[in-house]
């Protein structure tokens, strides 16, 4: 259908002021989330889709299932009494309307199956993670460090002091103070390297998951404009990377602590 | 500033090193540090005595986090050093060559004469699931750490980036693998004594891709201890001492990610080049050196940062065998490196000291013994090479 648009690995489908966004997998006719997936990285990734055509970019009703925190410091929006509604939906789809909400069906054609068994063992992995109990006791990420550095890690906010500076630093290699200028870089570049490590070798973080999907994989990108980073690749795309291979970076759920879901940016192979 | 001190008319020289085998212990900590401790007093040609220490520096991870606080203190009162000025150094798997740098450093500016430098780290006794939360505490933890990385992925990365850019493939980690497990096969200290084929290397169990677990370290329990003499009381100590012609270190940004380049360790280079201009010598006068493979690939960084091999043919020097033991001009970890003798993280640097000074004084395992051996490096890195310690060791003065 032509007025389906594939967007950071998600399915978005409009209709005048009303737009939904849904996960590409199907289950036993349901539409699901992919293995890192859920309602707040459907709706980051809608918001952005409207931040290229919409110069409105307030929300006014935010659905609780959506980690506020989280969509405000991705995107560009702002809460106001003017504006989008944004709400969550009984399957993996989220919808976002002006003035009044008119129903849109899902994309059922461009979607494909997901395999049960991973599915059904990735969302029971994902409870055991989110266990208010699991707690790290090596390296360790707390709460405050992870939000300090929220703009950097969700937006990809740099400093342009010169040259950009991305992740943030205090000061530069000579021992200066940065300007206070920031830009966010686009999200887009090449791969520089990349590996796959085996469950064993994976970081506890991901050590309940790891073994299901068969591993992580991480690839170094080098962002078009400039600055390098690491990044988990999206845990759905089922793709090994090439030195060379075009990516965008999402956001999707980098792993649960402590009853609290980290998000971060990841990426996507874009050219195959 | 450095060279300053490198020139300060002390000389240091290693009057006795030892250590305990390094693998899975049945010891505590506490008892392979008196093990370590122990095999260094009495490696001491004369009388000697632990009361005659002045200071000492002790390199732990503390991992496990079983002594995370005051460390060298506990260790220490169990060697007989009660009462003398103790710390722990830590710096990564580099703690202990650090250690060894201060433990030189409180000698050339006269503050001891007499100063011990160690290492130590107790990692089997964990469970796997305690030991995995461990592992990879060294990286950039808010970047490198929540984008999927311990070590074994961060030197894949290097790895595959140093295929892309270079003629080289794995085949040549995995004649690095072989060499190391030649040289470590006849080690009575060593974790990992196997003779390996190249194919039971190239074939292992792929830990981070393109790395195998034959490129990988083992994780070792071990400590070792070393004992430093300022010139004027070498002689009390031993006619036969072995010196340190030159201590240097350097550092770099943590995350991989920051570094302009992930095909060399600028680290290492910057500190290899002090460490050769103190000594006064060049790549090609070191007849062995103890590198820091804590990964293959990490070894063949090395032979380039440290001069032995022009940048970019690294891979033909393992091939063609160059840092095998009496085959090339310089042997590359006669010991086994960490591949076979194991990584005990805080005890590997002055681990590889050890070696050194018994491969200096002609004291290693007949079979393992380079020949004509008088000159020797040490390389120790911390991390992904985001700290780096050299040492050159002769058995003359420079």
């Amino acid at each position: 259908m032509s007025d389906v648009q594939k967007w950071q690995g998600y399915l978005i489908k409009s209709q005048g002021d009303n737009h939904l966004i849904c996960s590409p997998w199907i289950l036993d006719g349901s539409c699901v989330f992919g293995h890192d997936s859920d309602y707040t990285t459907l709706a980051i990734s809608l918001l952005r889709y409207l931040s290229i055509d919409f110069e409105t970019s307030t929300l006014t009703n935010i659905d609780e299932k959506i980690s506020q925190e989280t969509l405000l410091a991705s995107t560009d929006f702002v809460t106001g009494n003017e504006g989008f509604t944004i709400t969550c939906n009984d399957d993996a789809s989220v919808s976002i309307f002006l003035d009044s909400h008119n129903s849109i069906e899902l994309p059922t054609d461009e979607m494909g199956d997901i395999n049960s068994d991973i599915y059904h063992q990735i969302t029971n992995a994902w409870q055991d993670e989110f266990n208010v109990n699991n707690i790290s006791q090596g390296a360790y990420v707390s709460s405050q460090q992870y939000n300090q550095n929220l703009d950097s890690r969700l937006s990809l906010v740099a400093q342009d002091n010169g040259q950009l500076i991305w992740p943030q630093r205090q000061m530069d290699a000579g021992g200066n103070d940065i300007q206070d200028k920031k830009i966010r870089i686009k999200p887009f570049g090449k791969v520089t390297t990349w590996t796959k490590l085996s469950a064993a070798g994976a970081p506890s973080e991901f050590a309940i998951r790891a073994p299901i999907l068969g591993g992580v994989c991480t690839v170094m990108i080098e962002m078009l404009d400039g600055p390098k980073g690491v990044f988990l690749q999206v845990d759905d795309q089922n793709l090994t990377p090439q030195i060379g291979d075009s990516a965008e970076i999402v956001v999707r759920r980098l792993y649960a602590q402590e009853g609290v879901i980290r998000y971060g940016a990841k990426a996507i192979i874009t050219n195959r | 500033m450095l060279l300053a001190l490198g020139t300060v008319m002390v000389d240091v020289g290693i009057i006795g090193a030892g250590q305990t085998k390094y693998g899975n212990h049945q010891l505590g900590m506490k008892g392979m540090w008196a093990e370590a401790a122990r095999n260094a007093f009495n490696s001491v040609d004369k009388d000697f005595h632990p009361n005659q220490i002045d200071e000492a520096f002790i390199g732990s991870v503390a991992f496990g986090g079983g002594q995370l606080g005051n460390t060298a203190a506990l260790l220490t009162e169990h060697s007989g050093m009660q009462g003398k000025p103790v710390r722990r150094v830590e710096n990564a798997c580099a703690s202990s060559g650090f250690a060894l740098r201060d433990a030189w450093m409180a000698i050339k500016s006269g503050q001891a004469d007499i100063v011990v430098a160690g290492g130590i780290e107790k990692m089997n006794d964990l469970t796997p699931e305690r030991k995995r939360f461990w592992l990879g505490v060294s990286g950039d933890t808010e970047w490198e750490r929540l984008a999927g990385l311990t070590f074994p992925g961060t030197y894949a990365l290097m790895a595959r980036r140093y295929f892309h850019e270079f003629d080289s493939t794995h085949d040549d980690l995995v004649n690095i693998s072989v060499k190391n497990h030649f040289h470590g096969l006849e080690n009575h200290f060593a974790h990992i004594r196997k003779d390996v084929s190249f194919d039971k290397a190239k074939n292992g169990f792929m830990v981070a891709d393109p790395l195998t677990l034959y490129d990988c370290c083992p994780t070792s329990d071990g400590a070792s201890c070393v004992i430093l003499a300022a010139d004027h009381v070498v002689k009390q100590f031993t006619d036969d001492p072995i010196w340190i012609n030159s201590s240097t270190a350097a550092s770099d940004y943590l995350a991989l990610h920051d570094r302009p380049s992930i095909t060399q360790l600028l680290a290492t280079q910057m500190a290899a080049k002090r460490a050769y201009s103190m000594a006064g010598i060049k790549p090609n006068d070191i007849d062995l050196a103890e590198v820091h493979d804590c990964f293959t690939i990490a070894e063949l960084l090395a032979t380039e940062d440290l001069g032995f091999a022009n940048r970019g043919e690294g891979g033909l020097f393992a091939r063609e065998g160059r840092g095998r033991r009496n085959e090339g001009n310089t042997c590359i970890n006669p010991s086994g490196g960490l591949k076979s003798k194991g990584h005990p993280l805080g005890a590997t640097g002055t681990g590889q000291t050890v070696e050194i000074f018994k491969q200096l004084r002609g004291e290693v395992e007949s079979i393992r013994q380079v020949r004509d051996a008088e000159t020797a490096l040490s390389h120790n890195v911390g991390g992904s090479g985001a700290t780096c310690a050299v040492h050159v060791y002769g058995r003359d003065r420079t």
